[in-house]
């Protein structure tokens, strides 16, 4: 036998162990035998499980609120759909569930909690924050400095880590559920997360209706008076000061840009 | 959505290299992190997981920059597919080559494996069949990752379930053939020899004497997992999630006295204990080793923790 051929024999056997390894309807490889020389699917099961269980335990610390609320017995198949249909695609693990909220809108099975599909966007914006880039934080004393005529035309360049979310459902509460599972949650209710690492430690934030808007223009790259004005049409009472209060002290911006004149 | 950015640019590396000194060391956890350095823990060095310090930034790598610059670093890759059919995933290397910029291990090693096909990949160390075509294609794939990090890297030997029928050739002497054509060294990790020895009815006793131990620069040092195949016939399982096996410190202490002394690693990756825990196993492996060392090696030892 040739060379080639025998590369032809290896590609379909390393490609049929694969194929196997995520659906276990399928048999095993050929060629693959204990110690006696027989086939073995038990040891090749092995493989089939280490493969699987690694990668739900990846989902569930990644989602660890997601995992509390449908707990053990519903996540397991909930998780291995969404291996079966986004298996990771870098070694990096930290990428692998980057579908999950989109897997989530369209899996039948939950499409009575769509307020999982906000808390998995949630989760991996955390995610994304944890392993974020160390960009600049704007000195909250930044905003002193500029010529009152220009305040309101200032805008900030978003930090790498921050990412607000707004939702009709409890969010903030519901991304607690990470470290407590232990308090009723009224899914009634409307919370909107602001997320930013001003250091190592990721901070998700409870904002309301009219700071979440505030917040969607600053990111969006809109002045402060425009972001003002927005969360003005929302809620009369907006609280300008304590919203640029959050915005300068809690790392969101790393940088501040005056207009050009 | 946002994603997950590596850091591929690579700045000037902070750290001056630092090798491994010839004692045990210990796979690091987030978790120990703080601990490790209040206590200033005497371990030999520290190991991670390259792919998990391929981030951009944050938490990761301000606890890893502590801990390097405490100690001796050693990076592990698990997932560069050397025994894969694809070729080396560049973008992959890249990132790989920034961590082993930043952070100037004293050695830097990857598995005798494969874990992705096409553009799946799949969380496990893989097997491949021990014939001349995934020789050639091992030999290619390491040449290329030690290429592009100027570097010899050190491929580890796998624990193995199953056997390849079309295998034309042993473990012992793929690996030998590996370390003698690509110019690589080699990490001997004991209990997978304790593991797939086991598994294939085989001796570990004869692994060991048969195999190029001249080459090996690293040892690894592990908890299995015992199990049953089809046949009801032992079954362990690579699973790193207890302590070492009391046949796997007889095997460490064999090898040791063929060898003399060698960084030797505690892995322990699922149900990690508290820190003590590791730090006690370290402890065992350092006592074996000072019964192992020769000549003066004793005072160089001690030297080379960086405290």
């Amino acid at each position: 036998m040739s060379a080639d051929n025998l590369a032809v024999v290896d590609q379909s056997l390393n490609q049929h162990f694969s194929r196997a390894l995520l659906d276990p309807e399928l048999s095993i490889p050929t060629g693959i035998v204990g110690p006696d020389g027989k086939s073995a699917p038990k040891r090749f099961g092995v493989y089939r499980n280490n493969v699987v269980v690694s990668l739900i335990e990846a989902l569930k610390d990644a989602y660890p609120s997601v995992f509390s609320v449908l707990g053990e017995k519903n996540f397991v198949p909930t998780a291995r759909n969404y291996i079966a249909a986004y298996p990771p695609k870098s070694p990096m693990m930290q990428e692998f569930g980057d579908k999950f909220a989109h897997f989530l809108e369209s899996f039948s099975p939950l499409k009575t909690s769509p307020f999982l599909v906000d808390l998995a966007k949630a989760e991996r914006a955390w995610l994304v924050a944890y392993h974020a880039a160390d960009d600049d934080i704007i000195d909250p004393q930044s905003l002193g400095s500029v010529p009152p005529d220009q305040v309101m035309d200032v805008t900030f360049k978003k930090h790498a880590a921050a990412w607000i979310q707004a939702s009709q459902f409890p969010l903030f509460a519901l991304y607690c559920r990470r470290d407590d599972d232990s308090a009723d949650i009224d899914l009634t209710q409307s919370q909107n997360i602001l997320i930013s690492r001003p250091g190592t430690d990721v901070i998700v934030r409870h904002v309301g209706a009219e700071d979440c808007l505030f917040f969607e223009q600053i990111f969006a790259g809109d002045t402060l008076g425009i972001a003002i004005g927005a969360a003005m049409e929302v809620e009369e009472e907006f609280d300008a000061a304590n919203a640029i209060g959050i915005l300068l002290q809690s790392g969101c911006c790393s940088m501040l840009l005056q207009p050009e004149i | 959505m946002q994603t997950i950015s590596a850091s591929s640019q690579l700045s000037q590396s902070i750290f001056e290299p630092l090798p491994i000194p010839a004692r045990a060391g210990i796979g690091l956890k987030a978790q120990h992190v703080a601990e490790i350095l209040e206590t200033r823990a005497d371990i030999g060095f520290f190991e991670v997981h390259a792919e998990n310090y391929m981030g951009a930034g944050g938490l990761p790598h301000v606890q890893l920059t502590e801990i390097r610059n405490n100690y001796a670093l050693s990076v592990h890759g698990v997932g560069m597919s050397i025994g894969g059919e694809n070729p080396i995933d560049k973008e992959h290397l890249a990132r790989f080559k920034a961590v082993v910029h930043r952070y100037e291990p004293g050695l830097i090693s990857e598995h005798l494996a494969w874990s992705t096909h096409d553009d799946v990949f799949y969380n496990d160390l893989l097997p491949v069949p021990y014939t001349s075509e995934t020789l050639s294609r091992v030999i290619d794939h390491v040449d290329v990752v030690q290429s592009a990090l100027g570097r010899q890297i050190l491929i580890e030997n796998p624990s193995t379930y199953v056997i390849f029928e079309q295998s034309t050739m042993s473990e012992v002497d793929f690996m030998g053939e590996v370390a003698k054509r690509s110019g690589c060294g080699l990490l001997f990790d004991v209990n997978n020899v304790f593991v797939s020895t086991t598994n294939h009815g085989t001796s570990p006793k004869e692994y060991i004497d048969s195999y190029p131990l001249n080459l090996v620069q690293e040892l690894h040092l592990g908890g299995h997992a015992p199990d049953e195949d089809d046949a009801g016939r032992p079954l362990l399982i690579d699973a790193h999630d207890r302590k070492i096996d009391h046949e796997v410190w007889e095997l460490y202490k064999q090898v040791l006295s063929k060898t003399g002394p060698l960084p030797s690693l505690i892995e322990w990756d699922n149900d990690v204990p508290e820190w003590p825990v590791l730090a006690e196993e370290a402890r065992r492996a350092d006592a074996i080793l000072g019964r192992n060392l020769v000549d003066g090696a004793q005072s160089e030892r001690k030297l080379s923790h960086v405290s």
